[in-house]
């Protein structure tokens, strides 16, 4: 398979150039203070874009191979507004004194309250259904308590901040952040990727899948483990950047063979590429603000999903 | 081994879809389990393979509690075609039925490969390895999903209506595909809703009338016609040569 050698070696021309890139075009020779350009400001901002496309690719073919559902997303969990609801929650309380962690501590605990939520609402013998529809009743109520802490803000720089964290973006990273984000995100890839044996049982269904011996709990336990450690620490340190986990596995779809299993790393490397370039392309967009990764993802997802739908409307299957 | 139940009950609410049945089937038979609709056959079928935990009795993989057998070890010994029929992912025929393998993790090993090659060869599939499974007929993919099954090599093969939305000739194609795994020696119990294919095909039938066994035995007795009328309230009679016998239906 020459799929995986040739996604990391576009990650590694791509960060490279991310090094390199943006409103300033660093070149090391000439500028006094490169070094500490490149090693505090844009690597980690680079390796934490990685980090997080890595683990929303991951979660996106989990997710995909779990709800045999190609327009499935990690978002159906409900973990990443949940996660949403405790970062802004963080940030309108303070937080206490945890400084620079208070949102990504926040949002974790969010997350992880959105899955304790969700494995207590889909019960011990749920199907896939009704677990999604809990999933998606967590979205609602998450999305309906975070405006609540909006609009209770009390004065306009929370609300600004807020907003800004919401919308997902990569600016000022530090490494902090990606030593939050990382042990949990490879730790949520590595539980998805144990899931894929029981993935591809589930390609025939439920029934089929449990008379090949498959534990539909044991199985949900590392789906809700693996998209929360990976959507939650995403959100953690970046805020929400949607449509990656939808439209990573299908770019990658066609050149594996199809099964849920042969389709998480190589989802894995591609979200961490995408991630990668899409900011690369916002930092150097010429405009005033920059434009928030999170916007430029779903301007880009949006209309990718539309011609999915399209797709499937015509009668072709979106497999393909 | 035997596959046998003991006064197996299944609760669906507060109704009995199966009520103390009690079987013994024999490995090397061909096994249609009739009856009319909501008669328990698919439940009858899935408590046979484990998936169905009953509220009373027990079922009985040799001397061995089926439900106390290792899910993983209960799949090498039984394999299940559901109805429905579901391929989620376009994937190529041999990889489909590759999936059979599960259990035993060894699709990419020699036993494994060998085992998938045997199953596409059985279910006539060989030219089809590389195709992808959108690109069959409904009769092509009913013999993926059997493949799919014969791959794990299990000793007994429950299949619920595997020739439902098939035509004639498929069907017999199918039939004979499982006629030849009893020859082999392994059990195949198959959920049937016509009765013609039951009569003319099987060793056994099994006829469950509201969660009851309202007849067992060689399929001319258990297809009466006082069974017929008994069970699904039609004044039917077979007529014509045995293995090749037809149902009127006197109005």
């Amino acid at each position: 398979m020459r799929l995986v050698p040739g996604l990391l070696f576009a990650i590694a021309v791509a960060l490279v150039a991310s090094l390199f890139a943006g409103r300033v075009w660093v070149d090391p020779a000439a500028m006094p203070n490169a070094y500490i350009i490149l090693a505090e400001l844009r690597l980690p901002r680079s390796v934490l874009a990685l980090v997080i496309g890595g683990g929303l690719g991951a979660a996106g073919a989990g997710m995909q191979g779990y709800l045999r559902n190609p327009l499935a997303d990690p978002g159906l969990f409900g973990i990443a507004p949940g996660a949403a609801f405790g970062g802004v929650l963080a940030l309108s309380t303070g937080g206490g004194n945890l400084g620079a962690l208070t949102v990504p501590v926040g949002a974790l605990l969010g997350a992880a309250g959105a899955m304790g939520l969700l494995s207590l609402l889909a019960g011990r013998t749920a199907g896939v259904t009704l677990f999604t529809l809990a999933g998606l009743m967590i979205s609602s109520l998450a999305g309906a308590l975070t405006s609540l802490v909006i609009t209770l803000a009390t004065n306009a720089f929370a609300l600004a901040g807020m907003m800004n964290w919401l919308i997902g973006a990569l600016t000022d990273r530090s490494w902090q952040d990606v030593a939050i984000a990382t042990p949990l995100t490879l730790v949520g890839v590595g539980l998805l990727y144990g899931a894929g044996r029981a993935l591809d049982a589930l390609t025939l269904g439920e029934e089929a899948a449990r008379s090949l011996g498959i534990d539909p709990q044991a199985l949900r336990w590392l789906m809700i483990m693996g998209v929360a450690l990976t959507v939650g620490s995403g959100v953690a340190v970046a805020g929400v950047i949607g449509f990656v986990g939808l439209m990573v596995p299908h770019l990658v779809r066609p050149f594996t063979d199809r099964a849920p299993s042969s389709l998480i790393l190589p989802s894995a490397l591609a979200g961490a590429l995408l991630v990668l370039v899409a900011d690369i392309v916002c930092r150097m967009l010429p405009l005033v603000n920059e434009l928030k990764l999170g916007i430029a993802l779903n301007l880009l997802g949006a209309p990718f999903f539309l011609h999915l739908l399209l797709k499937m409307r015509r009668g072709n299957s979106p497999w393909s | 081994m035997e596959l046998s139940t003991r006064v197996v009950t299944v609760m669906r609410g507060d109704h009995a879809a199966l009520s103390q049945v009690s079987l013994a089937l024999k490995p090397g038979e061909l096994v249609a389990i009739c009856g009319p609709n909501g008669a328990g056959k698919s439940t009858l079928l899935s408590a046979l393979s484990g998936l169905e935990m009953p509220e009373l009795g027990a079922v009985f993989l040799g001397k061995d509690l089926l439900q106390m057998i290792a899910p993983r070890e209960r799949a090498m010994q039984i394999g299940y075609l559901p109805q429905t029929g579901e391929i989620a992912w376009d994937m190529a025929v041999a990889r489909l039925v590759s999936l059979g393998r599960l259990p035993q993790g060894d699709s990419e090993r020699a036993n494994g490969l060998a085992a998938i090659e045997n199953a596409l060869a059985t279910c006539d599939l060989t030219a089809f390895t590389e195709r992808s499974v959108s690109s069959l007929s409904g009769g092509e993919r009913a013999r993926v999903l059997l493949a799919r099954v014969l791959a794990g090599e299990p000793r007994w093969l429950l299949a619920d209506e595997p020739l439902a939305a098939l035509d004639l000739a498929h069907q017999l194609r199918l039939l004979r595909v499982l006629r030849g795994v009893a020859d082999e020696g392994r059990g195949v119990v198959l959920v049937l809703h016509d009765l013609a294919l039951a009569m003319n095909h099987t060793d056994r039938v099994i006829v469950l009338h509201d969660g009851h066994v309202a007849a067992d035995g060689k399929p001319e007795h258990a297809l009466s016609s006082k069974v017929l009328a008994d069970v699904w309230g039609v004044d039917a009679r077979w007529i014509g040569e045995p293995d090749q016998r037809a149902l009127t239906i006197r109005r």
